[in-house]
């Protein structure tokens, strides 16, 4: 570890976040991330689209179309805006591992990056839902003592990396 | 005193007391949780009401039972560096705490623990939520013993009693004490709360006794002579003006009560050299409920100086210090006033801050403050006109509604008005935010009426967050989010480069400390 005392000089000498750097996460996370996508939009579509259409069948009256043109329209909407976070917030999930912590950004229309530095790590976990198993990616989580906002998630890693920088983490914090 | 080495080294129980302020203390969980079940005895018929004291003499035996057997399984001692607690009746619960993890040793004493002459203490952990210990009843030197070999951290060496008397004695001696409250203060610290709480407190009492009142009134009322009757009815409106002035007064009367009831005698000193890392910060107040907490000052992790106009007329801020809490801060998104504010836990507020008092504060808790020349940052301009078109749009229904109404020449009226008024605050509030930084600390202010200031130091962050929405990319602004473990300091609308070196500046300083945050 760089004795780095207290000294301050110019910014240009720290070490700077370059977020071209960011390693994309798992292609396999993205596949997970469109089946839950896909399956909300089936079951949110069902269940606005069934009772409309049980009541245009068995029902007295038939529903008005103002009404369908309303769900129907919100419906689209949320889930437009939904898939397009997705489809555009994907090329800008990654990571990043350095020396001394760990980097994670996320988001499309709110962009966020959390840095947290390794020495502050309290405990990590490893999780593996069935989408994970299936699809082969995990979730590794690493817990500061801070609030949820200063705990980094980063899904979609394969087990080696995640078992990887786990492993890192342990010899940085000791050493 | 024949005894006055206190052995914590063999497990031992609470002092006998504790018993009792088990019982009591069991007594109102077991009410909270049953208060259905005395509201249904109350509205019950006479030959039902058999089964109710049935179930409230079970209550009450369960109560005492209860007390009994917590009492009976529960025990303590420090040992090898260790606080060892075992406890719990069904499941045995075996806590080990290594000293260096204790954050903070709070002693407590409420009105049944005075009585009987004990104490409480109150144990903080930084791990997760509810691994707060809490011992119900000790000797009051016991408590300040045990205290100290807890936050002694690497010399566990068994503390005499007289050890402890001396070293207070020695602190009071030599080191005056940073805040004494005299009275004139305390009443000032009452006179500066925020009473706009007690206002709807006191409107709260206002209406409850009203029925009671109006009997009273309607009963003197009937004695008034003729005569008097005409003169009262013809000063009747005078309510109207008297009953805001009875309001307010109710307020701030309340005010003064729970400030002095709270801060009596207040004292804050520190104590331990600063050295050896045992320097700590102590706090004694209240006057039913005693309490006495102590934070090391190593351990302190986020800082908050908080003023509003009335303390700032007369020059007082309140100040909140927190440790590393157990369960960790309030998440900045759940946290009101923009994450300014953290969670539970323990946690140290001193009232009658002035700048001399806080300059001194300063230079204990941030001792290399200012380190450099420091660096003033702002907002951008940006960050003032989205508020004020955010709050503008919000008040245009109220201008739309009033044009609807009462016709075009009003509702532009009061549309300028609405916005003219966010404009101003608006202003307002963008001017009174901006940080200062000198490379290793950070102090955040913000607000205008109520202004509030966090003062981190960038060595204990456990993470750094920068966010910014598609709009702020395109604006070139981010917000910055410095997370503590008991807290979080903000910097909004900052430019996206600055905020950029700024992290990257705190980061490094976090990578560089050597020593321990905590």
């Amino acid at each position: 570890m760089p004795h780095l005392k207290n000294e301050l000089v110019d910014l240009s000498g720290w070490p700077e976040l370059d977020e071209v750097d960011l390693v994309a996460v798992l292609p396999a996370y993205a596949k997970a991330r469109a089946v839950v996508w896909g399956a909300v939009a089936l079951g949110t579509g069902l269940l606005v689209a069934g009772p409309l259409t049980a009541l245009a069948v068995w029902g007295d009256s038939a529903p008005p179309w103002q009404l369908w043109v309303i769900l129907g329209g919100v419906w689209s909407l949320v889930m437009g805006l939904w898939g397009l976070e997705e489809r555009k917030g994907w090329p800008l999930r990654g990571y990043l591992v350095r020396e001394h912590d760990v980097v994670y950004r996320s988001g499309w229309w709110s962009r966020t990056v959390v840095a947290v530095p390794f020495s502050r790590i309290q405990h990590s976990e490893i999780q593996q839902g069935p989408l994970g198993r299936w699809l082969g990616y995990c979730t590794l989580k690493l817990y500061t003592a801070g609030a949820a906002g200063a705990n980094l998630e980063i899904p979609g890693l394969s087990m080696a990396t995640a078992r990887n920088i786990r492993r890192l983490l342990e010899d940085g914090s000791h050493g | 005193m024949a005894e006055t080495r206190f052995a914590f080294e063999v497990p031992r129980r609470q002092h006998a007391v504790g018993l009792l302020v088990l019982v009591g203390w069991q007594a109102q969980m077991m009410l909270r949780a049953a208060w259905p079940i005395l509201i249904a005895a109350y509205v019950q018929q006479e030959e039902d009401a058999k089964y109710f004291a049935w179930a409230i003499g079970a209550g009450a035996v369960l109560t005492v039972l209860g007390a009994v057997l917590h009492f009976w399984r529960f025990s303590f001692n420090v040992k090898d560096g260790k606080f060892h607690v075992h406890k719990g009746v069904f499941v045995r619960e075996k806590i080990n705490i290594p000293l260096e993890r204790v954050q903070a040793v709070h002693v407590e004493q409420n009105l049944i623990q005075r009585v009987f002459g004990v104490c409480g203490l109150r144990v903080d952990t930084a791990g997760s939520s509810g691994s707060e210990l809490r011992i119900h009843a000790l000797k009051w030197a016991e408590a300040q013993t045990l205290r100290e070999m807890l936050t002694a951290e690497d010399i566990p060496v068994e503390v005499s009693a007289e050890h402890v008397i001396a070293t207070n004695a020695r602190a009071s001696g030599t080191r005056p004490p940073l805040l004494e409250l005299d009275m004139p203060t305390l009443l000032k610290v009452g006179l500066s709360q925020n009473h706009l709480a007690k206002v709807a407190f006191a409107i709260g009492g206002l209406i409850t006794f009203q029925g009671v009142a109006w009997e009273v009134v309607a009963e003197l009322w009937a004695r008034v002579p003729g005569l008097w009757r005409t003169i009262l009815l013809f000063l009747s409106p005078l309510i109207l003006v008297i009953s805001p002035v009875v309001i307010a007064t109710v307020a701030v009367a309340i005010s003064l009560v729970t400030s002095v009831l709270k801060h009596w005698q207040l004292r804050l000193w520190v104590e331990g050299s600063r050295a050896k890392r045992t320097a700590a910060l102590h706090l004694t107040q209240g006057l039913l409920n005693r309490q006495s907490m102590q934070i090391p000052l190593h351990k302190v992790q986020w800082v908050m100086w908080e003023s509003t106009w009335i303390r700032r007329l007369f020059s007082m801020d309140t100040v909140h210090i927190r440790q590393a809490a157990a369960g960790g801060a309030v998440d900045a998104s759940q946290a009101g006033n923009g994450g300014m504010d953290g969670g539970g836990g323990m946690k140290m507020g001193i009232p009658a801050m002035n700048s001399l008092r806080t300059r001194r504060l300063e230079a204990l808790l941030f001792p290399s403050w200012p380190e450099r020349r420091l660096v003033t940052l702002r907002p951008v301009k940006y960050a003032f006109w989205i508020r004020w078109v955010k709050r503008g749009v919000m008040l245009t229904p109220l201008a739309v509604g009033a044009g609807w109404a009462l016709g075009l020449v009003w509702g532009l009226a009061v549309g300028a008005l609405c916005w003219s008024w966010v404009g101003w605050l608006s202003r307002k509030a963008y001017r009174g935010q901006w940080a200062t930084t000198d490379g290793r600390h950070v102090s955040a202010h913000r607000g205008w009426l109520f202004r509030r200031r966090v003062m981190i130091d960038w060595t204990k962050l456990q993470a750094v967050q920068l966010s910014q929405n598609r709009i702020h990319a395109r604006r070139g602004v981010a917000h910055l989010t410095f997370h503590t473990s008991s807290g979080v300091a903000q910097l909004n609308y900052l430019p996206t480069q600055v905020a950029r070196d700024l992290r990257d500046l705190a980061m490094s300083r976090v990578v560089s400390h050597d020593g321990p945050w905590m």
